[in-house]
């Protein structure tokens, strides 16, 4: 099945293609890095105003909750749905892109889809720095909760490697894929609770809502990141341990998929 | 109580200790996919395990059956490779070369069968760069390769600076290689390919790019890697680098194995298979008009094959002369095909003439495989001038012979038949350039028959009598210095 020991050989590979897509996505832009700063930022006064400020959403979570604080639970909550979202939206075309390395040499094609949720990951932590920086500006404190994000990230990770692993592997034999993912992922963006607190889903809805782990991690986060409320450990468990379940099941399908690639592409 | 496990091991296992590639009865099939799905589907049915009833797996059979036509690659190729050898693969075009290079190299996996590899690594020079992503530096790109192949970062490092004296890229190895020229990504590959210590070497026609220098040096390198013991599997279509480089050669025909041994017998052979697919069907395109002219048959014992008027130039009935038929014999007058080196070689052509002609000459020319011009010669070049005139009507034979002084290969003959006049031609002298201001084309034809030459069993010393295209008269001696001697 997956061994663990192949991949730990091919970290050489896995860090280079990391590096180099990292470098890739700001190399020749003025600002460089600091676009991974920038576009957060932006975002978060943009939900401020629009959700908190124009349409008064609360999340009736903390005593004298602020407009900006909805925005900042906003923006914590898509930054964790955005970790999944990249690997949905980018795996389809992952494998498809690159037929030289599945036609012409043998290469760990698996490396690919780890390297651009890993790519996505770091791009996540560093979107979590302005919002550090906003919370203790907020809140006039240092926000000490930020010391559960691994435990949101660790399950989110496994979700989006599972996302990237079976999707690039089913996307080389149906291409249809690749059409369904935008509209799938709208749908997605709006059942997975980023926009509402959970409070607000009517009670025969709630046991379809307790299915989806993005809902379980992005409800959790905000309430622990920006409320400073603990985690639930039986649900952040399961969450972690499914998430582990499906990225290896995702990463054994990719593997007896793989030596079929060549006959499709 | 460990040691009788190997032995029983040892005698499970077909495998020789010294066999670093052994196949077993692989086969390659290529299904034509209707949609890329259905490749998806077709591995879902193959899941159905064989613990299931009769019904469910007969029912899945039909499913996949339906999914796509089966075409074979390659059938029931059994094959072994002794360690340090180089083996040439030969065939015609769709013979299956490339999958069998691609199924060793680990790009395909076979439908059926079984592929052992006994080497520690393997390099694959499939396509030159294929692997290279643009992006990343010629330097990036060498490591990542290397990387790939298993070496270590210290084994990794340690080559950096044997492949760049070797590819000769200069400054360029640390710019990202969509900055380099198509030559200098071939000569980073070669170079980042031959310096992982590989022990099996598999070549495609790779060294066919770069410029003449590098690939001799490309050539010269490999030979030295044959000689340091690493098994090297080359893929060509020029006969004259398999027989240079290989020991064995491979010879596949229609995805099966037609020969496996001696190097010259395989090419010889390859040779016989390629001529048996050069000859024109009968069958194919319309059935020829009824020609003015008919092939004689009551002169000569030598029985004509007839030159369709297709092949012929001008192919109108209207032409003054033209070529009807023609027979390929040996210096026995045996008909055949198939010459040895430094063999004489008798072709019998008929013409017939539709109006009056005055000082015709005929002349054949002979071609190499690739089509490339190699010897012309018309009857007025032998001496004296001789030309011929002749009337309306008149069928005639004409004989030819010339002895194969020339490189094993494959070679095609056409016809061709001119008029010079007689006035150019001056005290039984003719200039280059006269002829070439006053000559005139009668008629000619395209090839008209193919043949092929190899080396001579019987030849004294070496079976090969020289390198090049064409022996040339040759003498050796040791000069005497008559003053110090």
């Amino acid at each position: 099945m997956i061994s663990f020991s192949e991949l730990s050989k091919h970290s050489y590979l896995i860090r280079q293609y990391l590096r180099r897509q990292i470098a890739l996505r700001y190399k020749s832009t003025a600002l460089g890095v600091a676009w991974s700063l920038v576009n957060p930022l932006c975002m978060l006064v943009i939900y401020t105003f629009v959700f908190g400020v124009i349409m008064h959403a609360r999340f009736g979570l903390g005593n004298g909750e602020t407009p900006i604080d909805y925005g900042l639970a906003i923006f914590c909550s898509l930054n964790f749905f955005n970790l999944c979202g990249e690997a949905i939206t980018r795996s389809p075309r992952l494998i498809l892109l690159q037929p030289n390395l599945v036609k012409k040499v043998v290469f760990p094609l698996e490396i690919l889809p780890i390297v651009s949720v890993l790519d996505a990951l770091v791009h996540c932590v560093l979107a979590f720095v302005p919002l550090l920086v906003m919370v203790a500006i907020a809140h006039r404190t240092i926000p000490w909760s930020f010391a559960w994000l691994p435990c949101y990230l660790i399950p989110t990770t496994f979700l989006a490697l599972g996302l990237g692993l079976f999707l690039s592997a089913l996307g080389v034999f149906i291409r249809d894929v690749e059409n369904l993912v935008a509209p799938g992922l709208t749908m997605l963006l709006l059942v997975s609770a980023i926009f509402y607190p959970l409070s607000v889903v009517p009670d025969s809805m709630r046991f379809w809502y307790s299915l989806n782990p993005i809902v379980i991690i992005v409800d959790g986060a905000r309430r622990s990141l920006i409320w400073g409320i603990p985690p639930n450990p039986v649900s952040l468990t399961m969450v972690t341990l499914a998430g582990a379940i499906f990225a290896f099941l995702a990463g054994a399908f990719f593997l007896k998929a793989k030596p079929a690639f060549a006959d499709v592409m | 109580m460990s040691s009788t496990l190997d032995l029983q091991q040892a005698e499970k296992s077909p495998v020789a200790q010294d066999s670093l590639l052994v196949l077993d009865r692989v086969s390659k099939s290529y299904r034509l996919w209707h949609r890329p799905h259905d490749r998806f589907l077709y591995g879902l049915w193959n899941q159905v395990p064989p613990s299931f009833p009769d019904r469910v797996r007969a029912f899945a059979e039909r499913r996949k059956a339906k999914l796509g036509a089966e075409v074979f690659g390659l059938s029931e190729v059994t094959l072994s490779i002794k360690r340090g050898k180089s083996v040439g693969i030969i065939g015609l075009n769709g013979s299956g070369k490339s999958t069998l290079l691609q199924l060793i190299a680990g790009v395909l996996q076979p439908t059926t069968g079984d592929i052992q590899i006994n080497a520690k690594r393997v390099t694959a020079l499939l396509e030159l760069g294929s692997g290279f992503d643009p992006n990343f530096t010629g330097r990036e790109n060498v490591l990542l390769h290397g990387s790939l192949l298993g070496l270590t970062e210290a084994e990794n490092r340690a080559r950096l600076p044997e492949v760049l004296a070797f590819s000769e890229i200069g400054d360029y190895f640390d710019n990202p290689v969509k900055t380099y020229s198509s030559g200098m990504v071939m000569r980073l590959a070669f170079a980042s390919s031959i310096t992982v210590h590989a022990d099996l070497l598999i070549v495609d026609e790779a060294l066919s790019v770069g410029d003449v220098f590098f690939q001799q040096k490309c050539y010269h390198k490999i030979r030295d890697l044959v000689k340091g013991g690493v098994t090297i599997l080359l893929v060509s279509h020029d006969m004259r680098s398999v027989g240079e480089f290989c020991e064995e050669a491979l010879l596949l025909d229609k995805g099966r194995i037609a020969f496996f041994g001696d190097t010259i017998q395989a090419i010889n052979q390859y040779y016989t298979i390629s001529r048996a697919y050069l000859r024109p069907s009968p069958s194919s395109g319309t059935p020829p008009k009824e020609s003015t002219w008919k092939v004689t048959s009551q002169a000569g014992i030598h029985q004509l094959e007839p030159i369709h008027e297709n092949n012929r130039t001008p192919s109108t009935d209207a032409a003054a002369a033209a070529f009807l038929g023609f027979a390929l014999l040996d210096q026995h007058g045996v008909s055949t095909n198939y010459f040895h080196q430094g063999d004489w070689l008798r072709l019998i052509f008929e013409v017939g003439i539709a109006s009056d002609l005055e000082n015709i000459t005929p002349g054949v020319i002979l071609r190499d495989d690739r089509g490339l011009f190699l010897h012309g010669k018309y009857e007025f070049q032998l001496d004296p001038i001789k030309l011929r005139s002749c009337k309306k009507g008149d069928v005639f034979r004409v004989s030819y012979a010339v002895r194969l002084d020339i490189t094993a290969g494959f070679y095609t003959l056409s016809l061709a038949m001119l008029s010079i006049p007689a006035t150019v031609i001056r005290e039984g002298k003719l200039s280059f350039a006269d002829f070439e201001q006053h000559h005139m084309n009668v008629c000619g034809t395209g090839p008209i028959t193919s043949f092929t030459v190899s080396f001579s069993p019987d030849r004294l010393g070496s079976n090969f009598s020289h390198f090049g295209t064409f022996d040339l008269p040759t003498r050796f001696g040791i000069e005497q210095d008559e003053f110090f001697g």
